[in-house]
């Protein structure tokens, strides 16, 4: 079920009632609500899958479990990699099966031996790799001892498959979402207020920013070999906003739902285009993922401890991993690696950490120093955006030769861009409250609170009108793909 | 809990309601400007149907003849189109109205109930009357969103710009083209078959071309069935029963006829599909028709 269709439309409020008019006497009956409703939400796209989930949370239930009785280290360490192979296992079979067998047989091919192989034809689970990594976190932190093992299956089966965050995160830790199914939750009406604004911000970002982006963008890539250096720059611009609309909405869509249940999901995105250099950028882009290997990885890896070369190799690691895990294809694991490589001056440098708090904190616009960082930053960012939206390594690299040839001092041109224009005026404008909001949770957050209320209203109304005006095509979250 | 939902449903109401009105409002004002639509007080014959006499029938060349016809329109919509027309322009003398094999095929049902409807009716929505409005509203039931703007795109479009989009009107820019055998094949198997089962008749477009009927007769408008011209390969692969039942129609209800389906013409008069023409083919079929109207008009 996508958020901007009008299935959840009508799936939320129902659920909503359920939910704090006749489950709220009894938590259990909550939960189980939260559990039912998650599996028509997951179910909605293909209810084969369900099986997975449920799979999953059974394993990952006993193992915790089994952990919880078991003192000896080694059999606490066999339990972990039961859990670690199941949802790796899943991964690698849905998502990297046929990317291995294509590239076993291109290498073997490369060194004369021909060898009969066949891809099979796998249907991706959608949010697979969100779910998988939520509930690995659960057997780690357990087996870390830094979570107490729950014996509430329910309560554990609405953590793993909880309806906002299920197919596009943000991916919550056991030891911040686990206990929030474990306490009485109560309604709380500004919570609500804010989740429901939330909610709105983040269909704007979706339906008028990146639905509108996606059509030019798409149009750009699929034909790039059309267009000159300069359309082509537009393209992956168009496609910058519309990745930033698509997935930092879809959060925001999440966060929002989770509040209106009396729930708090960590915050996914802090407004990474105004970043100041890439490390800044890592640390408000896709955070949850980010922390994940962060934690789960980079840490267990050595981390910034055993001297540079170390933190080096482990940055690129995590880079290179994270790439991988947003698809299985090479361009993922350039744009992962390219990443890694805008990084490492930072950290040669020791300075990954310059820059903590909010650009411009107080002030209204930011020094010329701060502008052309975040413009170097964002233009990095652009550029390795160009390898993720590609389809494969030559496309890419084909988009690049042409930007970089003299087409570029051209003006842009494709069919459409009379349209386009007035897409212009609407991404200022998402700038303009971006910026604005930068200091908040979202863009909206403290916005127009002040104002009276038929201002404010016919603020939101304008907000719903726009969305309203461009929707109704409900285009697919381009992160259900990973 | 109940003050939360209280604001949510007020928030909600108002734009709900003031939608409403505005949607009322807005057909209530469209409605009565359809009685100034404006076709010249010369024009004494219309052409009507869907994108085969849209693309075939170049109306310049038919002294005193408008056509109206309009890009998958089925007779559903072409029904209430030329009922306000009728109603509303009494010079109108004569309706040619492009009834080929394809029509009779529930393929054009999409266009009316099924998944193209959303694109399709909002053109015609203010047209219709509340009763029919309803149930356009529930066959788009799935797509509200995308409907109602639509309508409401719509709608303003014909009141601010009078840009009216159920009106069509001839348009042919295929030149030097010529059918082509794999394209027919296509066009064939998308029109009268679904997964390699022959498609039922469009239940439709025939109660339409009979209402089309009565409605002309009330009027005192000669209403003439016109076949536009096929390529001889896409005519031979239309299925047996189908032709039998257009003829079956056109006998029963001694239906005026002009059969140009075999009309000679040259390899480039066609498009790809072969049951378009193309430019070419537009103005040899428009200059038979000429003809024919001279003579039927000598012969009164």
């Amino acid at each position: 079920m996508l958020f901007n269709s009008i299935d959840f439309a009508i799936f939320l409020p129902i659920v909503f009632l359920l939910y704090w008019f006749v489950t709220d006497k009894n938590l259990k009956l909550q939960n189980f609500l939260i559990v039912t409703a998650s599996y028509v939400f997951y179910g909605w796209w293909d209810w084969r899958f369900l099986s997975l989930i449920l799979f999953s949370t059974l394993v990952d239930y006993l193992v915790g479990v089994g952990l919880l009785k078991q003192t000896n280290q080694s059999k606490r360490k066999i339990l972990l990699w039961v859990s670690i192979l199941v949802n790796l296992g899943f991964l690698a079979f849905f998502k990297y099966f046929n990317f291995f067998i294509d590239n076993f047989i291109a290498a073997f091919s490369f060194f004369g031996t021909e060898i009969q192989a066949n891809s099979l034809n796998i249907i991706l689970p959608v949010g697979i790799s969100f779910y998988t990594f939520q509930t690995l976190s659960y057997s780690i932190d357990v087996y870390r001892r830094k979570i107490e093992p729950t014996r509430d299956f329910i309560a554990f089966a609405a953590f793993v498959s909880f309806f906002p965050q299920l197919v596009a995160g943000p991916i919550e830790r056991a030891t911040h979402l686990l206990p929030q199914f474990y306490v009485k939750r109560t309604f709380d009406y500004s919570k609500a207020v804010d989740g429901m604004r939330q909610i709105l911000w983040g269909l704007f970002k979706k339906i008028v920013i990146a639905d509108q982006c996606a059509e030019y963008a798409n149009q750009i890539f699929n034909h790039s070999d059309n267009y000159s250096g300069s359309t082509l720059i537009l393209g992956a611009l168009f496609f910058t906003f519309q990745i930033y609309g698509d997935f930092s909405g879809y959060s925001d869509i999440a966060i929002g739902t989770s509040r209106l249940f009396g729930f708090n999901l960590m915050q996914n995105f802090n407004f990474p285009y105004f970043s100041r250099d890439i490390a800044e950028f890592w640390r408000r882009w896709h955070i949850s993922l980010s922390t994940w290997f962060r934690d789960y990885l980079y840490i267990p890896l050595g981390g910034s401890h055993g001297g540079m070369w170390m933190k080096v190799r482990n940055t690129f690691i995590i880079f290179i991993v994270s790439g991988f895990w947003h698809g299985a294809n090479w361009t993922f694991i350039v744009w992962g690696t390219l990443n890694a490589i805008y990084f490492l001056p930072l950290l040669l440098t020791n300075s990954n950490r310059t820059h903590l708090g909010t650009i411009a904190e107080g002030r209204t616009i930011p020094n010329i120093k701060e502008l052309f960082q975040m413009i170097l930053t964002f233009g990095l960012t652009v550029f390795a955006w160009i390898f993720f939206r590609a389809n494969d390594l030559d496309h890419a690299v084909r988009y690049l030769s042409e930007i970089f040839s003299n087409s570029l001092f051209t003006l842009p041109k494709f069919p459409g861009i009379e349209t386009a224009y007035n897409l212009f005026f609407l991404v200022t404008f998402f700038i303009f409250m971006e910026w604005q909001g930068r200091s908040g949770q979202y863009a909206i957050s403290n916005f127009a609170l002040r104002w009276k209320r038929p201002v404010r209203y016919a603020f939101y109304y304008l907000i719903i009108a726009a969305i309203f005006w461009f929707g109704g095509k409900e285009q697919q979250f381009i992160y259900f793909q990973f | 809990m109940k003050p939360f939902i209280k604001k949510i449903l007020l928030f909600t109401a108002i734009p709900v309601t003031s939608g409403l009105l505005f949607l009322i409002l807005l057909t209530l004002y469209l409605k009565a400007s359809y009685q100034d639509y404006p076709i010249g007080s010369n024009i004494s014959i219309l052409f009507a149907g869907d994108s085969h006499i849209q693309s075939s029938v170049d109306d310049r060349l038919i002294p005193h003849s408008l056509n109206i016809a309009k890009n998958s329109e089925s007779l559903y919509f072409t029904y209430y189109k030329l009922k306000m027309l009728l109603d509303t322009h009494p010079s109108i003398k004569q309706v040619f109205l492009g009834v080929s094999y394809h029509s009779l095929s529930n393929y054009f049902n999409q266009y009316i109930d099924g998944k193209y409807s959303v694109n399709i009716s909002p053109r015609y929505f203010f047209l219709l009357p509340f009763k029919e409005q309803i149930r356009v509203f529930n066959w788009n039931r799935n797509h509200p969103a995308g409907f109602l703007k639509s309508i409401f795109k719509k709608g303003m479009a014909q009141a601010a710009l009078h840009r009216y989009s159920f009106m069509g009107g001839f348009t042919n820019s295929f030149e030097g083209t010529t059918a082509v055998d794999s394209s027919m094949e296509k066009r064939i198997k998308f029109q009268y078959y679904t997964k390699g089962k022959l498609n039922p008749f469009s239940v439709y477009n025939i109660r339409y071309l009979s209402e089309i009927e009565g409605l002309c007769q009330a009027r005192g408008v000669e209403l003439t069935v016109l076949s536009s011209p096929l390529h001889d390969h896409y005519y031979k692969k239309v299925p047996k029963a189908y032709k039998d039942k257009l003829n079956q129609i056109i006998t029963t209800n001694k239906l005026n006829y002009i059969d140009l389906t075999n009309l000679p013409l040259d390899e480039n008069c066609y498009i790809p599909d072969g049951d378009h023409v193309s430019f070419f083919g537009a103005k040899n079929t428009s200059k038979t028709l000429r003809e024919m109207i001279d003579e039927q008009t000598a012969e009164r």
